[in-house]
């Protein structure tokens, strides 16, 4: 090994520990007994080693409950935005139609909206309408605010698939859906597999909408959740930190699902395969 | 019957018009090719007939029925795309297999007709493969054995060679000329190479800036060109031209040059009006290098020669023109050698010079009509 590689393995070494510190503090905390926390000052590990929080947290709290709201929520809106976009996507790469530039901007123009701006006119819509304390209400407005972005995302990879092969299928014999079904959906799965990670995430970490519409504890998420931990006299930093650990779960597992996809996917299109 | 009539045909994209006035008669097992330079329209032609692009006005008849508002998929045709248009994510089965898996054929009927049709292109070892494992010509046997399977009544080529090097061009070329014969179904070709029209096609229609400028037999299109554009665009080296004026010596019409040169005019022309000015046309193999003591001859400057083996292409300046002499012969010139030269006179033709339309030769009519 050169004294090049080393410098370069080094620096990433640097990097790695420096992005996943704050990951290994949750969890260190997650297991340290509640005496400890103060007493022990800073050390990487607790001379005491407990799973008490996550028991409190699984048995005690209602955290169990949020998570399911959760993954309700981001499964739902992950699926039903890769869903939409697919379609916007799809429309806006290969036809030409009155009005798409005009779109495109309007789309493009709700992601310059800091969302702080947005929230009490939303509030003022849904509560009327029974969405609010609604986990459905939630689903349509994480589906609304990530639409655009996920649109532009499908887009891109649908600009990557030669309009050839779409039409080479419409001769042999498909209508333009079935050239979609059996061809073009198959090479874009990657970039479905990227939208849906990506729309998952932000839906499973969103904190805002969240405390703002919901206020009844039995359709909370998890992110409104934890500010359960927070009471007038203390914080509950033990227990926080476990369900916090709990939550990493999912985002781990489904980003190890799609991780081949979207490796493949966030590349696909820039060189010519 | 797999006739294509196209009568009357027009296409724009918004204002600009690229197919104008289109009117073939294609007939049944004929091999057709569309050729032109960039963007004169034979590819958007190609897709109107495909249906890939609707008809702004016109009809398009396959056999005895109108397609215009057919889909493609109605029209019972088959198309092989210059990229290939390989699935990348099926195996060259059923790539092959494509359109009768749409059809929902039975498996064993899919798999009798993929292998048929791999045999014959000497696919059969490459059916578990994926497009990707194979190199350029396998891709374009794949492509053309998708559309072989599907047993079509018209089958179109997009410029399917122009990704191929020379040596597997000529190869495949070969092999779409015999694939015709053992198929005897309607091509259309799109090509913009012109030897490949040359050498592959039945009939050629030469096509310019949307418009129909020349249909015809190969030999017919290249000796006989009905205008200039035509006679520029078809034969490489391609064909030489310089202006002059119909002139009257001793009792016979003949060619005078800008800078004096005079050229006797074929007995085929002696009717022509003294005075008109025209372009007259040269094909590089009809002029020859000569001794200075030839009577008539004209002097050069050699300012390039290409030397191609089997031949030597000499380029020089002209009557104000680049000139060039296709020659059998190594003529051991270099660059900067003075030449002397000598044009078949028989063998010029001659031009409008305002409507660039060929003007007819009588003898070679009348022996057209015998």
């Amino acid at each position: 090994m050169t004294f090049k590689n080393i410098g370069h393995r080094l620096a990433i070494l640097l990097y790695v520990i420096f992005a996943l510190f704050p990951l290994y503090w949750l969890l260190k905390i997650s297991v340290t007994p509640n005496k400890l926390l103060y007493s022990e000052g800073v050390r990487l590990w607790p001379s005491e080693f407990t799973w008490r929080n996550f028991e409190l947290v699984m048995t005690q709290s209602e955290f169990p409950l949020f998570f399911a709201n959760s993954l309700t929520v981001s499964f739902s809106t992950a699926i039903l935005t890769t869903l939409i976009a697919t379609g916007a996507g799809y429309a806006f790469s290969r036809f030409s139609f009155k009005g798409k530039v005009v779109i495109s901007a309007i789309l493009l123009i709700t992601q310059m909206f800091p969302l702080v701006m947005v929230l009490a006119p939303i509030y003022k819509i849904m509560a009327p309408i029974g969405l609010t304390n609604s986990l459905l209400g939630l689903v349509l407005i994480y589906t609304a605010f990530n639409v655009p972005f996920a649109t532009f995302l499908m887009q891109s990879f649908f600009d990557g698939i030669p309009q050839d092969l779409e039409e080479s299928a419409m001769v042999e014999g498909c209508t333009r859906f079935g050239a979609l079904r059996r061809v073009i959906v198959p090479l874009t799965l990657p970039g479905m597999a990227a939208t849906l990670g990506f729309v998952f995430t932000a839906a499973w970490s969103e904190l805002l909408f969240a405390l703002m519409l919901i206020s009844d504890n039995k359709v909370s998420t998890f992110p409104v959740g934890l500010l359960n931990f927070v009471s007038k006299f203390a914080v509950e930093w033990g227990q926080m930190m476990a369900a916090g650990v709990m939550a990493l779960i999912p985002a781990c597992l489904f980003f190890a699902f799609i991780q081949r996809y979207l490796v493949q996917g966030l590349t696909a299109g820039a060189v010519k395969g | 019957m797999s006739a294509i009539k196209i009568k009357k045909l027009r296409k724009q994209f918004g204002s600009v018009e690229v197919l104008k006035d289109i009117n073939i008669d294609m007939h049944d097992g004929e091999f057709v090719i569309l050729v032109g330079p960039s963007g004169c329209g034979k590819s958007t032609l190609l897709r109107t007939i495909a249906g890939l692009e609707t008809v702004t006005s016109g009809d398009i008849m396959i056999g005895d029925s109108r397609v215009n508002d057919l889909a493609p998929k109605d029209r019972d045709i088959s198309m092989v795309f210059q990229s290939y248009a390989l699935y990348p994510h099926m195996s060259v089965e059923r790539n092959m297999g494509f359109s009768l898996e749409v059809q929902k054929r039975p498996e064993h009927e899919i798999s009798t007709a993929v292998n048929k049709a791999a045999q014959v292109l000497g696919l059969s070892h490459l059916l578990k493969r994926k497009p990707k494992e194979l190199s350029g010509g396998q891709r374009q046997r794949v492509a053309m054995g998708r559309a072989i399977v599907r047993q079509p009544k018209v089958f179109l080529f997009d410029e399917p060679l122009s990704n191929l090097d020379a040596q597997l061009r000529v190869q495949m070329r070969l092999e779409i000329k015999s694939l015709h014969q053992k198929l005897a179904t309607t091509i259309v070709y799109v090509t913009h190479d012109q030897v490949e029209a040359m050498t592959l096609a039945d009939r050629i229609v030469v096509l310019n800036e949307g418009i129909i400028q020349q249909v015809g037999a190969p030999l017919e299109i290249y000796d006989k060109p009905a205008n200039l554009f035509v006679a520029s665009f078809m034969g490489a080296p391609s064909m030489n031209f310089f202006d002059a004026q119909i002139a009257e010596k001793a009792g016979a019409k003949i060619l005078r040059c800008t800078s004096g040169t005079e050229l006797t005019l074929g007995s085929g022309y002696q009717h022509l009006e003294k005075g008109m000015q025209v372009t007259c046309g040269i094909r590089p193999e009809h002029c020859e290098i000569v001794d200075a003591e030839y009577q008539g001859c004209a002097s050069a400057t050699v300012n390039v020669v290409e030397p191609t083996g089997i031949s030597e292409q000499l380029y020089f300046d002209f009557e104000g023109g680049n000139f060039c002499i296709y020659s059998m012969e190594r003529t051991g010139l270099n660059n900067r050698d003075s030449i002397n030269f000598t044009m078949d006179t028989q063998q010029i033709h001659l031009f409008d010079m305002q409507t660039t339309l060929r003007i007819a030769n009588e003898v070679s009519q009348v022996k057209t009509a015998v």
